[in-house]
């Protein structure tokens, strides 16, 4: 077993590898690397909400169950985001499904989509800019999630979300395009 | 923006390198046209806005919790215990000829006595080693 120090040192593959053969602190540091990524993925994706910390736990958990089969074909990073892109995507079906059978439930919490009208005095850039992001399509919030987010290029982003080069770079123009219609009436606070 | 064609080189300009024609061609127009700089600087700021508005972290003691999880839930066993799988597997092939050579011998045995019970089956002898110091059995079988 790598003390925590030791652990900083190695590649992912190499503490992918240690992981498999039972060394817990060895995938420690692969949560830690990989943990900041992911939140903004998937708080991105969801919105700031308790959920989002399960699904990242889930993330982790199914990588771990799944290890023995990460090739290093792609940076660790980029197959952890695959799965919490995927996972995110899962939750927001399942919202839209509870929301469909749960007409009172909407009623209480409000919908997902937001009222611009609720933050004209709020002045919090953050929170406008999430709720802006939760106003769009799914196909294209996560293309700008993991472009602008995440920070990842055209390539990577599309590569993740398995799409040709010219699909990406279509979504991410409609996508910008959206979200400064919605953003247009803030635009002095940004 | 009026230009759509303008307005599809200013967007992905922001995402991937133009070709130099419709590198120029942009140029030239946000040197020509107010709007369109003043919109390029609008999709700039919201790119901005929408980099910064990142959260980046999990509720408090994540791994903690995390590894609490794996432990509770036993995954960890799982596949810690993949070793003995392999193992066991590997011995798998052992066994199964074992197995066969079994239910051969139980069928010779079935086959050459002169009964089918259990006994026979299993090559067990009606005479055991206390049959042999029998002094009782020793005198019925000289009579024989």
């Amino acid at each position: 077993m790598v003390n925590n120090s030791e652990a900083k040192r190695q590649t992912d593959f190499e503490l992918v590898e240690l992981s498999i053969n039972g060394d817990q602190s060895a995938f420690t540091e692969i949560v830690r690397r990989h943990k900041s990524k992911i939140a903004s993925t998937i708080y991105g994706m969801i919105g700031k909400c308790d959920d989002a910390d399960d699904i990242g736990q889930e993330v982790f958990i199914r990588f771990y169950k799944t290890m023995k089969n990460f090739r290093g074909d792609s940076a660790l990073g980029t197959y952890l985001t695959r799965i919490a892109i995927n996972l995110s995507l899962n939750e927001i079906k399942r919202r839209k499904l509870r929301r469909f059978f749960s007409y009172n439930e909407m009623l209480e919490n409000g919908s997902d989509i937001a009222d611009p009208a609720s933050h004209e005095k709020s002045g919090e850039n953050k929170e406008i800019i999430q709720k802006a992001l939760q106003t769009l399509n799914t196909k294209y919030r996560s293309v700008l999630v993991l472009r602008l987010v995440d920070g990842y290029s055209t390539e990577e982003t599309a590569k993740i979300l398995n799409l040709p080069l010219g699909t990406a770079l279509s979504r991410l123009a409609r996508a910008q395009k959206k979200l400064k219609e919605y953003i247009q009436p803030y635009m002095s606070d940004l | 923006m009026k230009n759509k064609k303008i307005e599809t080189l200013l967007y992905k300009s922001l995402d991937s390198s133009l070709p130099l024609l419709e590198d120029e061609l942009l140029e030239n127009e946000l040197q020509n046209s107010d709007e369109l700089r003043s919109d390029f600087r609008q999709i700039n700021r919201i790119r901005k806005a929408v980099e910064e508005s990142a959260v980046t972290s999990f509720k408090p003691f994540f791994e903690e919790r995390l590894l609490t999880k794996l432990n509770y839930t036993g995954i960890v066993d799982e596949n810690l215990s993949l070793w003995s799988n392999t193992l066991a597997l590997s011995f798998r092939q052992i066994g199964f000829a074992a197995m066969f050579i079994l239910i051969l011998l139980l069928s010779y045995n079935l086959k050459s006595g002169n009964n089918h019970s259990i006994e026979n089956l299993f090559g067990k002898s009606k005479y055991g080693i206390e049959y042999a110091y029998d002094p009782v059995s020793d005198l019925l079988r000289s009579n024989k």
